[in-house]
């Protein structure tokens, strides 16, 4: 029956909730790695490339195999289904060793209805803990045989079983072995004392006087010896038993803990969730603590209860140690126990082995209910029908929650919707696009599935432990996919990609989430095309690809061998095992030599103690539920004050729920929704686009009985960096309730209805011509004539940044890219950096833009007091090994066509010197006729030689629509701030691969703002650039 | 052993004495080969002699045109352009070839060596597309382009002539007279460059312009600058023409008024302001900028901002009735009003 309800109700979800968990596309790719190659350990295809022997590959070889005769989605759900039906079978047959037959039946069909299962399936799609925990359990019977009776064969079967467990999961296996096997060896010695009873005592006073000593010595020598006998052979056995179990793991995945020594994971540790305190964090508490519970946490204290009372105890000590590790940080008693692997492990595995161990109480309990004591007391007491219905109610509650945990991806995504991936495949196939490495953003886990189904090779990963790029090894980013969610820390790794892609012969980036849009945009990529799925290709110019030999670990081939074959064959002959045990003897195989615990047959000795005791919990029940009640209701019902409002309001709108942000606007000054909606939509840009609110404040400017006006500023991290916004903001009281006043928009008008403009549009042909050859020299146009000029490297605040200016002195806009190395004394290099934000990159004929590239690391997730503050401005100096003398600058250009939009004027710009240093503030107008989402505005400042000390670069909040204005400030440090490490000159510039010609350049500040000395600046260059994509309205 | 090592000299010994050929690319044995027909030195090999010839390439087939830089500038550095001649079978032919090689301004001929006819060329002074080629008896290249673009080290410009106030509602078009080098030739489309407004007080605004037809051209949105400037050409990090922006400014026209109505439900005061007439015969214009300063008796001031919609602009200050006498001061583009109010005109119900 149980195995009917696994089939039915994971066979008929799993096809359609694979695709929304989070790790199911990673198995499948590591799948489809062992069908392309299965005698291949290393694969390419993620993080420049890594080791497959870094995890247990038994269901990925599965998947592998299965490719073979169907789908690779298919295989995954076939693989994940039998691992369910291996489990059923598997707690079964362990619940038997514990208690009857009848128990051991609920306990499974407690299985296939518990939320534990349902969440790991469904919702996390751990294939291999569930796979894995299938094949342990059902090797738990030929443990606890070997122990108590022995025999070879059930050495061999428990050893082939713990074998195949490590292939697919040596985490279960290490684990398991403590949470499952130690309590079963007190559970074997204890059948072993029964089944081997001691014989009389003779120690009793009276015939202790009439035997002599030495009649008494030899007795009690006998005696010890029968202990001795009794216990001695099982023991030496379940010794053997772990050392057979410990070479089994050793030999079966060899490779693994070879990489495992020689490859340690150093890196970062990655935040998990359920690490976190749950009671601080109860959104965490909620999917990694009570959700895999369940309605099984009102049975732990049963189980407890049974555990002090009978032979369970050693498995409900089990079960409470699971329990308290898996509540993670919320005490400090996991990591007590774990030390040091607390920050490895995620914890809610515990949890998951906490809801599998408590099965056999559960089932003890239902047994109870529907043939046993408690039953009877309930019908005594309430009813039959009662008792039926309490059965019924308990069941339904056990299939409500799992079925609730299936669909909680469709309630509450956590993933983004499908993405079809024939695009993204075709695209990388064309043109041999997968000549260069791409990267994808906004894909959830689905990137893993775009991998599996190509060639190409991607800088990003979704099996962090495998990663081995430093760049992604110091910092806490699980992967750069979703960087967006580890704030400036996740930004400022995915910015180093972004920028030095070159490097990592990265070219290509499909961005399902235009979060991302301002920082590929002013990090150099170019918006190249929408695919039909939706998804928008970014192309980076002037990559080179990836070279036709690769860095590859070397991997034995003896190594090879052992990892293609030893998994796969000892999984087979569990396999042949499992079948022929199931063949002869069915699934229930049970054993006389089990010693269940068993259900009570007398009755209870006070029955009106009982009955008042059932009555008085139901009633308590009852009451409880209906104070519960009432107060969510009220709760629910109170007005909020008007901070909360206001606060509401803004998350409502950060999280585009636009409806409920209408609900909270003054119902008096409100209007329509369209009219809500159109004033929402208006303003877009960096941050009305592009922003995510991490941070509000709110401060109280006046306010009287049923008015108050706010200044609120708000935190909004953005691609670029975290930009604080400050507004006034007045709530109202309507009735009992507040609301938040509408704002409205100026009501600026551009002076022209209808604006005409002449414009100037480039065509750079390239490849696209009706010719089947990739590429022609005459395709090629030459590189355009760029200069760098006045470059120095300087230091601020401990930062080493160069600092030049580039001009475009070509007749072509020149897309430019600027690298440059710190040098040593010995002239070693000691870091290589390109320039980023900071740079105009896409200049017009004749424009000049500064730079500064600046050598920093990323903020690091280590980094506490960053966390406390969340200061963008932070940063990880550069780990040098000398003091940099010097710097060298290679500077190259190709003609670009593209984001050359100059439609924006700064008018009334003002500088102002004050002790934090310039201030440049202004209105940014736009006088085109596109549409510019984000502006970046790149200062350069010149010292009072007219050389280049210093630049920076500052955006617009929001969007600029033709004819419109919008403020901007920004800032650069005092003159003085700045120390000048060294010149940088000509002979240490490199352009276009070549030196520059010595002829006679303009002074390097002509043309730029004179500042007359302001806060130590004797000039300052301003160059704007925008991009013009309009994400929505 | 021996029986072996014996057994393996028999079998060595055809190979010793098998005729081969050398040439450039290896050993082969003798015998037709497309290789024969490969240019160079060729050695037979016998087995005790060595006998060798040269092989001649046949007559120039395949004319290859390389031409570089392909944008080059007028007055400046030199071009080059070369050809490879091959024969039919792709060798380099003989040295001594005569090529013609064509650029825009000349016809040259130039003798190959090692398969290879060049000459640098210059590329003039005037500015535009341009086709060169190469030629041998009876074949020619395929057509090669290259551009002469305007020097921009030597443009310069000057403000087209425009003394008239630039209207205060207007987007204003500044723009240059056409922009030429030092050869005459107008600049190419799309070369940047800056108009720099210098205001009073130090305030600066920047515009940017860009070359259409060789005149460079931005807008000024004048409605947003501070004050009247002296707008200054930059190009290629050159300083040149000046020229005066002045501003027509909307001047007031009447009194301002102000209007205090009472909210009952709120306790509040909505402060209407206007209409703020100007002497052009219309109202300031809408999204106007209005700063009110509010000040009830024995309160601090409450800073409150609007902008001008049909005219007008409406507040509302959290003042009750209790706070009046009220005190107003009005900063708008036409000015800076002060008033007091007594008492609300009107209560609102």
């Amino acid at each position: 029956m149980a195995l009917a309800a696994a089939v039915l109700f994971h066979g008929g979800l799993l096809p359609f909730t694979h695709a929304n968990t989070y790790d199911a596309f990673i198995h499948m790719f590591f799948g489809d790695h062992y069908y392309r190659s299965w005698f291949d350990p290393w694969e390419p295809r993620w993080y420049t490339g890594f080791a497959t022997t870094s995890y247990p590959p038994g269901t990925h070889m599965a998947i592998g195999a299965l490719q073979y005769l169907m789908p690779l989605r298919v295989a995954y759900v076939v693989v994940q289904l039998v691992g369910i039906l291996l489990l059923t079978v598997g707690v079964y047959r362990y619940a038997l060793l514990w208690v009857s037959p009848g128990a051991a039946g609920f306990a499974a069909l407690v299985l296939v209805l518990s939320s534990s299962i349902s969440e790991t399936a469904h919702l996390f799609g751990q294939l291999p803990t569930i796979f894995s925990l299938g094949v342990f359990l059902n090797g738990m019977p030929y443990v606890y045989r070997w122990i108590v009776f022995g025999g070879w064969r059930n050495l061999a079967a428990a050893v082939i079983f713990g074998a195949a467990t490590t292939a697919t999961h040596h985490v279960t296996m290490l684990f398991g072995a403590v949470l499952f096997i130690v309590p079963l060896a007190f559970q074997a010695l204890r059948a072993v004392a029964e089944l081997n009873p001691l014989p009389l005592r003779t120690d009793g006073a009276q015939l202790r006087d009439q035997l002599t000593l030495a009649t008494r010595m030899t007795m009690r020598w006998r005696t010890q010896m029968a202990v001795l006998s009794r216990f001695g052979w099982p023991v030496s056995r379940g010794l053997v038993l772990a050392v057979a179990l410990v070479g089994a793991m050793v030999v079966t995945i060899f490779p693994y803990w070879y990489w495992s020594v020689t490859d340690p994971i150093t890196q970062v540790s990655i935040p998990h969730g359920s690490r976190e305190s749950f009671i601080a964090r109860p959104d965490l508490g909620f999917v990694f603590f009570l959700l895999p519970w369940g309605p099984s946490l009102f049975f732990l204290p049963y189980a407890v209860y049974k555990g002090l009372t009978t032979r369970l105890l050693p498995l409900a000590t089990s079960l409470v140690l699971s329990f308290v590790l898996g509540t993670g940080g919320t005490t400090p008693v996991p990591r007590v126990i774990l030390r040091g692997a607390f920050d490895i492990l995620t914890l809610d595995r515990f949890t998951f082995w906490a809801t599998i161990l408590i099965l056999p109480f559960i089932g003890l309990m239902f047994e109870g209910l529907f043939y046993g004591r408690s039953g009877q007391v309930l019908c005594l007491v309430l009813g039959r029908a009662i008792n039926r219905v309490v059965a019924g109610v308990l069941f339904t509650l056990y299939i409500s929650v799992a079925v609730f945990a299936a669909v909680l991806p469709v309630i509450r995504p956590t993933q983004p919707n499908f993405i079809d991936p024939a695009p993204i495949v075709s695209f990388l196939e064309q043109d041999e696009h997968d000549r260069w490495r791409y990267l994808t953003l906004g894909f959830g886990d689905q990137f893993a599935y775009i991998s599996a189904l190509t060639t190409a090779q991607s800088v990003d990963g979704n099996y962090h432990s495998a990663r081995r790029l430093p760049d992604m090894t110091r910092y806490s980013v699980e992967r750069l996919e979703n960087s967006k969610y580890f704030g400036v820390s996740g930004l400022g790794s995915l910015q180093q990609f972004l920028v030095n892609a070159d490097l990592y012969h990265l070219k290509y980036i499909f961005s399902n989430d235009e979060f991302y849009d301002p920082i590929l945009l002013f990090a150099g990529w170019n918006q190249l095309q929408r695919l039909g799925n939706g998804v928008v290709v970014w192309e980076k110019p002037d990559v080179d690809p990836l070279p036709l030999l690769q860095r590859r670990r070397d991997i034995s081939g003896g190594q090879a061998l052992m990892w293609g074959v030893l998994p796969p064959f000892v999984i087979c002959l569990a396999a042949l095992i499992f079948i022929s045990s199931v063949s002869h003897l069915g699934f229930a195989d049970q054993q006389q030599e089990y010693r269940p615990v068993l259900q009570r047959k007398s009755g209870f000795m006070r029955w009106v103690l009982v009955r008042r005791l059932v009555i008085g919990l139901a009633v308590l029940t009852v009451l409880s539920g209906a104070a519960a009640g009432w107060y969510a209701w009220h709760s629910y019902r109170r007005p909020a004050p008007a901070e909360a409002v206001v606060a509401k309001y803004y998350d409502h709108l950060d999280f585009r729920r636009y409806i409920a942000a209408f609900q909270l606007l003054d119902p008096e000054t409100r209007g329509d929704y369209e009219d809500a909606l159109f004033q929402w939509r208006w303003r877009g840009g960096l941050i009305g686009s592009y922003g995510k609110l991490v941070g509000l404040q709110t401060d109280v400017l006046a306010r009287n009985d049923t008015i108050v006006d706010f200044r609120v500023t708000l935190d909004w991290l953005t691609a670029l960096d975290v930009r604080e916004e400050i507004l006034t903001v007045r709530a109202v009281k309507r009735g009992a309730a507040w609301f938040v006043v509408p704002r409205e928009l100026r009501p600026q008008q551009t002076p022209l209805r209808l604006q005409r403009e002449a414009g100037v549009l480039w065509n750079v042909t390239g490849r696209r011509q009706p010719i089947a050859d990739t590429d022609l020299h005459r395709d090629r146009l030459d590189r355009p004539d760029i200069r760098v000029n006045g470059a120095r490297l300087v230091r601020q605040d401990g930062l080493y940044s160069v600092v030049g200016q580039v001009a475009n002195f070509d007749g072509d806009p020149a897309y430019i890219t600027v690298l440059s190395n710190l040098i040593g004394a010995e002239g070693d290099v000691l870091a290589s950096q390109t320039a980023g934000i900071i740079n105009g990159q896409r200049l017009l004929p004749a424009e000049v833009t500064g730079f500064r590239v600046a050598f920093e690391g990323v903020l690091s997730m280590r980094d506490t007091s960053a966390l406390a503050s969340y200061d963008p401005k932070l940063f990880v100096p550069p780990v040098l090994d000398a003091i940099p003398a010097g710097a060298t600058i290679s500077a190259r250009a190709v003609v670009t066509s593209t984001n050359l939009y100059r439609g924006i004027a700064l008018n009334g710009v003002t500088f102002t010197a004050d002790e934090a240093g310039l201030l440049v503030r202004g209105t940014a107008a736009n006088v085109g006729t596109e549409t510019a989402s984000v502006i970046r505005i790149v200062g350069l400042g010149y010292d009072s030689n007219g050389l280049p000390i210093w630049a920076d670069a500052g955006f617009v909040d929001g969007n600029i629509l033709p004819g419109q204005t919008a403020p901007f400030a920004f800032r650069l440090p005092k003159r003085t701030s700045v120390e000048v490490v060294a010149d940088i000159g000509l002979s240490r510039t490199e352009v276009n691969g070549s030196s520059i010609p010595r002829d006679t350049l303009p002074p390097t500040d002509a043309g730029a703002i004179p500042l007359s000395g302001r806060a130590g600046y004797k000039a300052l260059r301003l160059q704007v650039s925008s991009m013009i994509y309009e994400r929505e309205f | 052993m021996q029986r072996v090592a014996i057994l393996i000299l028999c079998s060595a010994s055809p190979a010793i004495g098998q005729e081969a050929v050398t040439d450039a690319f290896g050993i082969r044995a003798a015998g037709p080969s497309p290789r024969d027909s490969w240019a160079g030195w060729v050695e037979e090999l016998a087995s005790r002699t060595v006998t060798g010839f040269s092989v001649p390439a046949g007559a120039g087939q395949d004319v290859l045109i390389y031409l570089g830089a392909k944008s080059l500038t007028a007055g400046g550095k030199t071009g080059q352009i070369a050809a490879l001649v091959l024969d039919a079978h792709g060798n380099l032919v003989s040295d001594g070839t005569a090529v013609t090689l064509t650029t825009s301004d000349q016809s040259e001929i130039q003798r190959t060596q090692n398969g290879i006819a060049a000459r640098r060329f210059s590329p003039g002074t005037v500015a535009g597309q341009n086709h060169a080629g190469a030629a041998i008896a009876g074949q020619q290249s395929t057509r090669v382009e290259y551009e002469v673009q305007p020097d921009l080290y030597s443009l310069t410009a000057t403000w087209r002539d425009d003394p008239a106030p630039v209207l205060a509602e207007d987007m204003h078009v500044l723009e240059t007279l056409p922009m030429v080098d030092q050869f005459g030739n107008r600049t190419l489309d799309g070369v940047a460059g800056d108009a720099l407004l210098s205001h009073a007080a130090g305030a600066v605004s920047l515009v940017p312009l860009v070359t259409v037809g060789g005149i460079a051209q931005g807008r000024l949105l004048v409605r947003d600058i501070p004050s009247d400037a002296e707008a200054q050409l930059v190009v290629n990090q050159q300083t040149m023409a000046k020229r005066a922006v002045t501003v027509a400014r909307p001047a007031a026209l009447g009194p301002l008024a102000v209007t205090a109505v009472l909210d009952a439900e709120t306790a509040a005061t909505q402060l209407t302001v206007g209409p703020f007439l100007t002497a052009a015969g219309y109202t300031l214009n809408d999204g106007s900028p209005v700063i009110l300063i509010v000040t009830a008796e024995g309160r601090e001031p409450l800073v409150h901002e609007a902008w001008v919609f049909e005219g007008k602009a409406t507040v509302l200050v959290l003042a009750g009735s209790a706070d009046y006498p009220l005190v107003v001061e009005v900063t708008s583009a036409l000015g800076v009003v002060r008033q007091t109010i007594a008492a609300p005109q009107e209560e609102a119900p």
